[in-house]
């Protein structure tokens, strides 16, 4: 071998360490570019006030995209998460406002909602052997179907007490935010900390390989939907309260903007890769900043979804870029 | 050393009624390395199961330091000492070193994973192995032989006595080789227990000191290994007698196709042979050899280096880009359900599906029906299909009428060669037959076949000629009465100590890399 094809190694080399700086380190590349372009484009943009409003409107999304993270790291999917989000909170609504249940106790219920829709979707998963894509897709329609029957597909307004948690703040610092980034932070100390977590992420690097090593994948797995369903109810909870009512839009579309912030917190779709802090936290705050700039340079929000996508597109393109890369 | 340390006694394991394992002994003793040799199928794996804990043997008894043992689950095994090297490594990709190591054993301290203390220990246990991996690198990122380092540390941090490899050395390079010998021999004199499974008859020699052979499910030899030599192991695998049947050899017809120098870094080298009208080639190799890697390369699934292919084109031969091989070729794959058949859809259209512009109505724009149909009616005929009526499924059919129903595919399109990779793998015995008989019947109608096959009865049935390749090169032609132990020596990479009868003289030490000499049959 001579010195040329040594260079030309070489050369391969440096460019694929480009290519794989790029794939791991792009988002946050796009990040700071976004937000200096908003920066320059829009004055109000860039101040303590816009940033606070912006996390607030991030934190349900960010609690949902925590439980869908733990779900695809472990190799599964979960697209029930807005209708589990949805179903929950009416039934914790319909509690409160028809039959007068005190609030924490509603908002136990709701949880625990969350707690079962979750353990039926993984249910099905682990004990049926049916893909969590099939099973928590028809969760997605049925659940929402229930909730509508339950809520009458009606607005209902939540007692006075709620709606004023839900913007509370203190000064400009919303006191959701705060909740927000416990939980992500909880999750992520569980998912990188504590064996359970890594037995999550060895389960969705391998299902056999895991199996071989003792690890219970079954428990795992059905663990992660029970996770994913509980964090979808409140996530729903911080979003209804933000509304200050119960609507049959909530949660509606969580399940792709969720996948899609995940994934472009690098989060691989094909399992067992990525963290939930800060990749998911960023993710989900990538979407709102966009969302938000635009809006404050004053563009049409039907063009939101085109955006939106696109941001979808190149995340999951980057994602399958960074497996491709590897071999 | 009167009493060993590891005692299995009559063993014995069915699954439906067939015998895997009938009534087998094995012991290992403190600072001894056992080598276990058999064919595929002797039942290597399972006794290794046994011992792992994966399976519960039907009779028989394990007794370790002197206790009986049972196990019933892999952590049963480990808790006893046993330490499982497997040859597809567990290993998680997208994790540290450290975690690895640790995974179903993390030391918990405050709630969360204590990770100064898996950091030291991983890295004290990978210095005892004189390796100086950084423990908190990605798995992913390391080389085959560092993964498999990792994996044996793995293994003594559970302070694992017995330890056994399965085909440890299939994926490492050379130096990793040697370094992985050495690891071994370290092993040895802390006096562990080691039992290493394996095909390549080289190796034993140079690190095991006993040696069990078994064959059919049965021990067909064992004792000290410097009682043997190449040729009585061989023998022990394979059993004393080859009753050949007699073949015709098709004579140097002209060339149908033909391979130069084909090259893969790291799998394939220099890979150069040519293919005859009429004729059936065996590649043949062990598993991992690089056999299905050739076939994969020339047919353009794989990505090549270097060299090049030709293929007979109206009597010239014309060099093609591998992708392009596809129009010559017609392939027939082990994995029929994964990229073979279209499970979902009829015999019919399975059949049709190589071979659609043949089958166009007359607006030149659509199937006919009635064309595809009976195109079908006739491979179905002329195959001996069992099925029920041309709409049923593929997915419904056994494996042998599916992998009939691939033939029947390339049969209807008639390209000129045949790769075949494993065509019979899972079929059944009376399938198995009529495939044979197909394949046959295709080179006396002039059709080139390229079979690899891990069944060397069947190599020995099909074949006119063979081309053995070991590590990614063709060590050796062979014609096609060869005997079985030529086959198995060559394979194995030892043929330099053969001096076997078909061989005019023997190469070098195999793994440094001289080319068998190409022979051609008289």
């Amino acid at each position: 071998m001579g010195n040329e094809s040594i260079a030309g190694i070489q050369a391969v080399r440096t460019k694929r360490n480009v290519k794989q700086f790029l794939a791991s380190y792009g988002f946050y590349i796009i990040f700071i570019l976004v937000f200096m372009i908003y920066s320059l484009r829009a004055p109000s943009f860039l101040t303590v006030t816009n940033i606070m409003n912006m996390l607030h409107t991030t934190v349900p999304l960010m609690v949902i995209a925590c439980g869908i993270g733990m779900v695809i790291i472990c190799g599964e999917i979960d697209l029930s998460v807005g209708s589990v989000a949805f179903l929950s909170n009416s039934i914790g609504t319909v509690l409160m406002v028809k039959a007068g249940v005190p609030i924490p106790l509603a908002f136990i219920v709701v949880v625990l909602t969350g707690v079962v829709l979750g353990a039926i979707n993984g249910f099905f998963v682990v004990v049926f052997r049916v893909s969590s894509l099939i099973v928590t897709l028809g969760m997605l329609i049925s659940f929402r179907g229930v909730a509508l029957q339950i809520t009458n597909s009606q607005v209902i307004g939540l007692p006075e007490a709620l709606r004023a948690f839900g913007n509370f703040r203190i000064a400009s610092f919303y006191i959701d935010i705060a909740f927000g980034l416990i939980i992500i932070l909880l999750l992520h100390t569980l998912h990188t900390k504590r064996p359970y977590g890594r037995f999550v992420t060895a389960t969705g690097n391998d299902r056999e390989i895991a199996e071989k090593l003792g690890i219970p994948i079954r428990k795992i797995k059905f663990s992660v939907f029970v996770i994913s369903g509980a964090l979808a109810a409140v996530g729903g909870f911080f979003s209804m309260t933000q509304v200050g009512a119960i609507n049959p839009l909530l949660g509606n579309g969580a399940e792709f903007t969720g996948i899609a912030a995940v994934i472009i917190g690098g989060i691989s779709l094909f399992g067992g890769e990525g963290k939930l802090f800060p990749g998911v936290f960023f993710g989900v705050f990538l979407l709102t900043v966009i969302e938000t700039g635009l809006n404050q340079m004053s563009v049409s929000p039907y063009v939101y979804p085109f955006f939106r996508g696109g941001i979808i597109f190149i995340a999951m393109y980057a994602d399958s870029l960074k497996v491709r890369l590897r071999k | 050393m009167s009493e060993s340390y590891l005692k299995m006694k009559g063993i014995s394991k069915h699954f439906f009624g067939t015998y895997v394992l009938k009534n087998v002994d094995l012991k290992v003793g403190e600072g001894e390395v056992l080598a276990l040799m058999g064919a595929n199928g002797a039942g290597k794996s399972t006794l290794m199961n046994i011992l792992g804990g994966v399976l519960e043997p039907n009779e028989g008894s394990i007794t370790i330091g002197g206790a009986s043992r049972t196990f019933r689950s892999v952590s049963d095994s480990e808790k006893a000492g046993i330490g499982f090297i497997h040859q597809e490594l567990a290993l998680c990709p997208t994790m540290t070193v450290a975690e690895n190591m640790f995974i179903n054993r993390f030391p918990v301290k405050g709630g969360v994973i204590d990770r100064r203390v898996i950091r030291e220990q991983a890295k004290t246990v990978l210095d005892t192995l004189g390796c100086k991996i950084d423990v908190l690198e990605i798995v992913r990122n390391l080389s085959a032989g560092d993964k498999q380092l990792v994996e044996i540390a793995r293994a003594l941090l559970t302070n694992a006595k017995i330890l056994i490899f399965d085909e440890p050395t299939s994926s490492l390079a050379l130096e990793e080789k040697s370094r992985f010998f050495d690891i071994i021999r370290a092993l040895q004199k802390e006096q562990k227990v080691i039992i290493y499974i394996t095909h390549f008859l080289d190796e034993i020699f140079s690190i095991c000191d006993q040696v069990q052979v078994l064959r059919n499910g049965e021990t067909s030899g064992d004792g000290i290994l410097k009682d043997y030599n190449h040729h009585d192991i061989v023998s022990m695998m394979v059993g004393d007698l080859d009753i050949r049947k007699e073949k015709k050899i098709s004579k140097a017809a002209d060339k149908v196709l033909k391979v130069d120098q084909l090259s893969r870094t790291g799998v394939l080298d220099s890979i150069s042979f040519e293919l005859h009208r009429g004729e059936i080639l065996g590649l043949w190799g062990l598993m991992g050899s690089g056999r299905t890697e050739v076939l994969r390369a020339i047919s353009g699934l794989d990505p090549i280096d270097a060299g090049h292919i030709s293929v007979n084109f109206n009597g010239s031969m014309q060099k093609v880009h591998p992708k392009r091989v596809k129009k010559w070729a017609g392939m027939v794959t082990e994995n029929r359900r994964e990229d073979g058949l279209f499970l979902p859809l009829s015999v019919a259209s399975n059949i049709s599906s190589a071979n659609l512009m043949t089958l166009l109505s007359k607006n030149r724009f659509t199937v006919q029906k009635q064309k595809e149909e009976q195109a079908a009616r006739n491979q179905v005929e002329a195959l001996n299909i069992k099925i029920s009526n041309l709409d049923q499924t593929a997915g419904t059919l056994s494996g042998g009428n599916q992998q009939k129903v691939i033939l029947a595919r390339w049969l209807s399109k008639a390209p000129p060669i045949f790769f075949m990779d494993e065509p019979t793998r899972g079929v059944d015995v009376g399938a198995k037959n009529e495939i044979h008989n197909i394949i046959k019947n295709l080179s006396g109608r002039g059709f080139s076949l390229l079979v690899v096959s891990s069944e060397i009865e069947e190599m020995m049935e099909l074949c006119h000629r063979y081309l053995v390749i070991h590590s990614g090169r063709i060590v050796k032609e062979l014609p096609g009465e060869a005997a079985k132990k030529d086959l198995m020596i060559w394979a194995s990479g030892a043929g330099s100590e053969a001096g076997s009868e078909a061989g005019s003289e023997a190469p070098g030490n195999v793994n440094l890399g001289t080319e068998g000499e190409a022979e051609r049959e008289k």
